[in-house]
């Protein structure tokens, strides 16, 4: 773990995980709610039984099972054949979806770090958890195109992990910029069939419609997903007084002059609606909602110490 | 209403700052890249148009609030009258002025004159009535176009009533000085009048405040006034300042009041408290005054600088309130775009600017009251005579024996440093006046002084120094003078010095006068010669006479002798004694005019020296000789007059140059009798008939001759002595000519033109009443034989006025003007050239008026200067000029100190004077404890100070000034 964690300091990266930060991870598991599919033996309770130590069940012998899993103790109590069954332990596979929109590219003046940048940063320590811990992890980033990454195993594979996803940038999210976020979620879908955990790391400014469109395909997989809200303390708080131009990240021909005193009450409370839909819709679907503040520590997201 | 108003104008362009902010802040905008737009287009979409209408309402209102404070500064404009049922035909054109009554308590007043001459200027055929207030007529005091009250003390019960019936009658009423009325008087026109000083007004403000500004700002002819040498700020000062002693009478600061037809002045017009009427202004403010007071009510309305009414002040005041409570809502509501620091500030601002807009709508004056030190005013003679000995004999000066007794005060003088602020003005320099920060660098100071100053007068320079003083400190304050000095005055003391003296009195200053009387009263041992005269040219062989004035101070019962030295600087000659006098001494201060004559014995350039021999107890020695040169000329100017009549300048011209031994004179009277020839020895029989005859004379002078009467030879012969042919060897000759205004200048035509330096054309017609007296022109200020004083330019209106002029309007080229008439409308003397002579014109024959009075001298000097100049214009040495400088000092021609003229200075003050011997110290006469002295500085109207208003400027754009920095 400590080679893993020593890159090398000069280099810029918002990768450039310290060893305190991942020391203080060290309690921390990546789980996942629900049962998943697995191709190796792992922590996580796998969708069939299998030979394990955990006993599930007892169910009546039928033609074909095999003869070492009836369980010889209850037929001579009953005259009756019956099977054994345990539960099945498989490994999980998380899978990251980093929105690598142009708007995600954002950072405040007081922020450390862009919105992009810090979702790299949260995917990079949950595939630290999930390596650690003997699971696949793999990423995919949706910007003017579609980059889906091979599955990691071992934590010798997080350095490569987190090589391939510093290699990430934010860009319109397509040629012609005005796709949403529920068909770049559905494009990745098509890649990722095998259950698991997916972690969707976005500012989620797109319609909550489409929000909805998207996380409601990912939970009819069977996925177990967790969704992270990554948005900058400006987009927060409007803390802007100058008569200001606004343009649009996505498209320069968006704009808008505003006072922006004047339109800040107005602003704040359009951002409240939106962040509640966003987590009415995640509450729906029984997904995990965390806010991210980009000038919150990772650790302290992770903890889901994020501000609400 | 006129919004053409000073203050309205100056002010307006303020109340566009709001505006001019607001359209800087939407200039400047930044960019920003933004993620969250379609939130951020929502929320524009609620609560943009919501903010804009808050803008536009707040901009409004603080626009409106700056010109609420605009017109409350300058809230005249609001005056409306309380009677304007008044048809516009009558409007614009103010009543005539028929009619004075002017009711004086002392007919030997001067006002009565000044007021009489003022309304003749005006132009108005006034009937002007004077009277006393035992002897008002009551039908004219009411129904006179306009009633003056001046400096009356007892007003009797049924004036006071007319007085009441022409104001509720808007009918003009003049009340100046009114101080001067007793209580009982006052209290009967207290209606008409402004309360006093401790009396509760009946009403805020129950007068307008005019000042002569206000009245003379719109003043039509106030530019071509002020197109004279004093400059236009300096006229209103010297009003202001003249009219400024007065407010102490009344609680409301102010120059002139006017309430309904009455005006009330705090200033006398009697040329005495008040310069008013000594003043260019006085005509333009009278005219002024006469102009609005007859004016009807309605136009009295478009003054300037009429103060609003009570109600509509409160009006104005609770509308501002509202406007500001509306911002205070605006500004304290919730969310805020400002942070909780710069919300309290903001509130801080509006409630400040809430106490300024009440302040200027209440308009209240306040008073300082300050405590400050007691001032001492030390007056240092520097005059010439502080360098005579303190005693007879004695080595120590006057100045010196002020040094020590400065020194000797050291201590003393720092010890009323600590209570009092010192100041010291030189005699010389009363205008300066400078602070004594340390005893020791002031005594040092005068040590290094130098008394060469040529005035010494105590009491102007007490007059002076205590005005220049007082407009300098708060002049309460002035506790005592002390005035260092011989007390030895030159001359009389400055005319104006009793009236300053009295002004400052009245105005408050009244220090206590302490003298340190230097020197002794009785004169130094000095014999001096002074005013010595001699012509700058002599005759060889001829008596001259050489005058002087022997001067001779302490020398009483000895004998001064005074030696004539003559030096003939050609042949370098020894100098020899011409001369020598032997004179007693009667008296203590001896003043003899004496003479010599002079004979030069050669032609030649001569050094007279007189010089006093033998006086060594005296002191002054540089006035014991004085040097004249003089040329001697070998022969005599010969002139020709010729008169056609016995006229009066003929007859003391020809009286002049006959004594005069310089020139050698025939005379022609063309209308004389035969048996004139035979009276007068230089009479010829006619005019010469030949040019050589005629060429004889240097000079020919005609007054008013008859030219018709000349024979043709003698044409002739004057033609070629004009035309200048008269061979190579021949000199220079001069005509000079005396033309009556009647003068047919037909024949002087034809007998040669290019005598006259005009065109006969450009003559006016004579007027039969012109009195004008003469200027000297530029070219003649350059002209030395013009100069008739060597000391001071000489003054030539002082001279009676002339009788008719010849009226040119266009000269001839190359003629050069010498003198005009004092109106500069006609040339008075040209010369020009024509041929070999040189030709002075004189536009008049009544030159001999110069005579009357004291010009005699000058009359005399003139003309012998004009023969000898025309003769030999390049040489003024040869023109006689009068003593050339004053060798002596003014300082020095009394020497004796006058300790008495310093006691009557100090002694009406409770002062006193004391000499260094007396050994006196400056603590004897003032206490060095003396106490702070409470100032009540003048009363400062808050309402009209424009930096109230800008105060109010800032604090409202708070918000935007904020931004605004922020920004930079």
């Amino acid at each position: 773990m400590d080679n893993n964690a020593a890159r090398l300091p000069d280099e810029f990266s918002p990768l450039n995980l310290s060893l305190a930060t991942l020391a203080q991870l060290s309690g921390l598991k990546l789980r996942s709610r629900r049962v998943v599919e697995g191709l190796l033996a792992g922590e996580h309770r796998g969708a069939g039984q299998g030979l394990a130590v955990e006993f599930a069940q007892l169910r009546p012998y039928s033609p074909g099972d095999e003869l070492r899993r009836v369980d010889w103790k209850v037929y001579a109590r009953t005259d009756k054949l019956h099977v054994r069954q345990y539960e099945e332990d498989v490994d999980l596979c998380v899978y990251m979806f980093l929105d690598a929109s142009a708007g995600m590219g954002y950072k405040g003046e007081s922020s450390p770090l862009s919105k992009f940048e810090y979702a790299q940063i949260l995917a990079g320590v949950n595939a630290y958890l999930a390596l650690r811990q003997n699971d696949s992890a793999c990423w995919a980033a949706s910007g003017k195109d579609v980059d889906v990454s091979a599955p990691f195993r071992g934590l010798n594979q997080w350095t490569t992990f987190l090589d391939s996803l510093d290699e990430t940038s934010v860009t319109n999210r397509f040629p012609n910029g005005n796709a949403s976020i529920s068909a770049a979620l559905s494009h990745v879908l098509t890649r990722w069939q095998r259950k698991g955990l997916v972690l969707v790391f976005s500012d989620f400014f797109d319609a909550p419609e489409s929000v909805e469109s998207a996380l409601k395909r990912l939970r009819a997989m069977g996925h177990d997903c967790r969704v992270y809200q990554v948005l900058d303390r400006d987009e927060l708080t409007f803390p802007f007084n100058n008569r200001t131009r606004f343009v649009d990240l996505e498209s320069d021909a968006h704009g808008l002059d505003a006072e922006p005193s004047q339109i800040k009450t107005a602003y704040l409370e359009a951002l409240e609606r939106h962040l509640s839909a966003i987590r009415s819709i995640c509450s729906a679907l029984e997904i995990e909602y965390r806010l991210a503040p980009t000038d919150v520590p990772v650790e302290q997201i992770l903890r889901g110490g994020g501000t609400p | 209403m006129t919004l053409l108003q000073p203050w309205i104008l100056l002010t307006l362009p303020l109340a566009l700052a709001p505006l001019i902010l607001y359209w800087l802040r939407r200039r400047w905008t930044e960019r920003r890249s933004w993620a969250a737009m379609d939130i951020l287009f929502q929320a524009y979409k609620t609560a943009a148009p919501k903010q804009k209408q808050s803008d536009v309402v707040q901009l409004i209102l603080q626009t409106a609030l700056i010109l609420l404070a605009v017109v409350l500064v300058a809230q005249p404009v609001f005056y409306v009258p309380q009677q304007t049922e008044v048809s516009n035909s009558q409007t614009d054109a103010p009543a005539e002025l028929h009619s004075v009554y002017l009711i004086v308590n002392d007919a030997s007043n001067n006002a009565p004159a000044y007021f009489k001459a003022g309304f003749e200027q005006l132009g108005n055929d006034v009937r002007f009535d004077v009277s006393t207030p035992d002897s008002v007529n009551p039908t004219t005091a009411q129904n006179a176009d306009v009633l003056i009250l001046h400096g009356i003390r007892s007003v009797p019960q049924w004036l006071a009533k007319v007085v009441e019936n022409r104001r509720t009658e808007l009918r003009p009423v003049w009340i100046f000085a009114p101080h001067c009325l007793d209580d009982s008087s006052r209290q009967l026109l207290k209606d008409v009048l402004p309360p006093l000083a401790g009396e509760p007004s009946k009403t805020a403000r129950p007068y307008e405040t005019l000042n002569p500004r206000s009245l003379l700002w719109q003043t039509p002819d106030f530019e071509s006034l002020a197109g004279k040498p004093v400059p236009f700020p300096s006229l209103i000062n010297s009003v202001y300042e003249s009219t400024d002693g007065w407010s102490s009478a009344f609680s409301d600061s102010s120059t002139i009041l006017s309430r309904d037809g009455v005006w009330v002045f705090s200033s006398a017009v009697d040329g005495t408290q008040s310069a008013w009427s000594m003043s260019d202004l006085w005509i333009p403010l009278l005219d002024r005054v006469v102009t609005v007071s007859l004016s009807t009510p309605s136009t009295t309305s478009t003054i300037e600088y009429k103060p609003g009414t009570t109600w509509l002040s409160r009006v104005l005041a609770i509308i501002g309130l509202v406007i500001l409570v509306t911002l205070f809502w605006r500004f304290g509501r919730k969310p805020s775009r400002y942070s909780q620091r710069e919300r309290r500030w903001g509130w801080i601002c509006f409630i400040a600017a809430g106490a300024i807009l009440c302040v200027m709508a209440i308009q209240t004056t306040f008073k300082p009251v300050v405590w400050v030190k007691p001032s001492i005013l030390f007056l240092v003679d520097d005059s010439q005579s502080m360098n005579l000995p303190q005693q007879p004999g004695d080595a120590q000066t006057r100045n010196q024996a002020m040094v020590q007794w400065v020194d000797k005060n050291t201590d003393a003088l720092e010890k009323l440093l600590q209570n009092y602020r010192l100041f010291e003005s030189a005699f010389s320099s009363p205008d300066a006046v400078t602070e004594i920060t340390s005893a020791a660098d002031w005594k040092s100071t005068l040590e290094q002084r130098t008394a060469n100053a040529l005035t010494s007068d105590p009491k102007g320079a007490l007059a002076h120094g205590v005005e220049t003083l007082s407009s300098q400190i708060d002049r309460q304050t002035l506790s005592a003078a002390f005035i260092l000095s011989d007390g030895a005055a030159v001359g009389q003391p400055a005319p104006d010095s009793e009236q300053v003296l009295n002004n400052q009195r009245q105005s408050g200053v009244n220090p206590k006068v302490f003298a340190l009387a230097l020197g002794q009263d009785k004169p130094i041992p000095n014999a001096g010669i002074e005013n010595v005269k001699l012509d700058s040219v002599l005759f060889a062989g001829h008596e001259n006479e050489l005058e002087f004035q022997l001067r001779a101070d302490g020398l009483q019962g000895k004998t001064v002798k005074v030696e004539l030295i003559q030096t003939c600087n050609l042949r370098s000659s020894n100098p020899k004694v011409a001369g020598s006098k032997e004179i007693k001494v009667p008296s203590p201060h001896f003043v003899v005019n004496q003479s010599f004559k002079v004979v030069p014995p050669e032609p030649g350039e001569y050094e007279y020296t007189l010089q006093i021999v033998n006086q060594d107890d005296e002191f002054i020695k540089a006035d014991n000789a004085v040097t004249r040169r003089a040329e001697a000329e070998e022969r005599q100017i010969r002139v020709l007059l010729v008169s056609g009549s016995p006229c009066w300048e003929f007859r003391y011209l020809r009286n002049l140059l006959a004594r005069t031994g310089m020139v050698k004179l025939s005379v022609v009277l063309q209308n004389a009798s035969k048996e004139y020839v035979k009276e007068d020895s230089c009479a010829l029989e006619s005019f010469p008939t030949s040019a050589e005859r005629l060429n004889e004379f240097d000079v020919l002078i005609f007054i008013n001759p008859v030219l018709d009467w000349l024979t043709a030879e003698q044409q002739d012969a004057l033609r070629e002595y004009i035309s200048g042919e008269l061979g190579e060897n021949s000199t220079r000759k001069a005509i000079i000519c005396f033309w009556n205004a009647q003068t047919d200048f037909a024949p002087v035509t034809a007998l040669d033109g290019r005598l006259i330096p005009f065109d006969v054309s450009e003559v006016s017609a004579p007027s039969g009443k012109i009195r004008s007296a003469a200027a000297i022109s530029p070219l003649g200020q350059t002209t030395a034989w013009l100069q008739m004083s060597s000391k001071d330019k000489f003054d030539w209106s002082t001279l009676p006025p002339l009788g008719s002029v010849v009226s040119v309007k266009q000269l001839k080229a190359n003629v050069q003007i010498l003198l005009t008439t004092a109106d500069n409308a006609s040339p008075l003397l040209t010369v020009h050239d024509v041929g070999n002579v040189r030709v002075a014109t004189v536009l008049t024959d009544s030159l001999w008026r110069w005579r009357q009075g004291a010009g005699e001298a000058i009359y005399n000097q003139f003309q012998v200067n004009l023969v000898r100049a025309m003769v030999k214009p390049s040489a003024d040495s040869r023109v006689e000029k009068p003593v050339e400088d004053a060798v002596v000092s003014e300082e020095w021609r009394n020497t004796s100190a006058n300790s008495a003229a310093l006691s009557e200075l100090c002694k009406p003050t409770g002062g006193f004077a004391f000499r260094p011997a007396d050994n006196k110290s400056v603590l004897d006469a003032v206490r060095p404890d003396a106490p702070r002295v409470r100032v009540v500085r003048p009363p400062v109207a808050i309402w009209n100070q424009f930096w109230l208003l800008a105060l109010l400027l800032a604090v409202l754009l708070f918000d935007w000034s904020r931004l605004y920095l922020k920004k930079e």
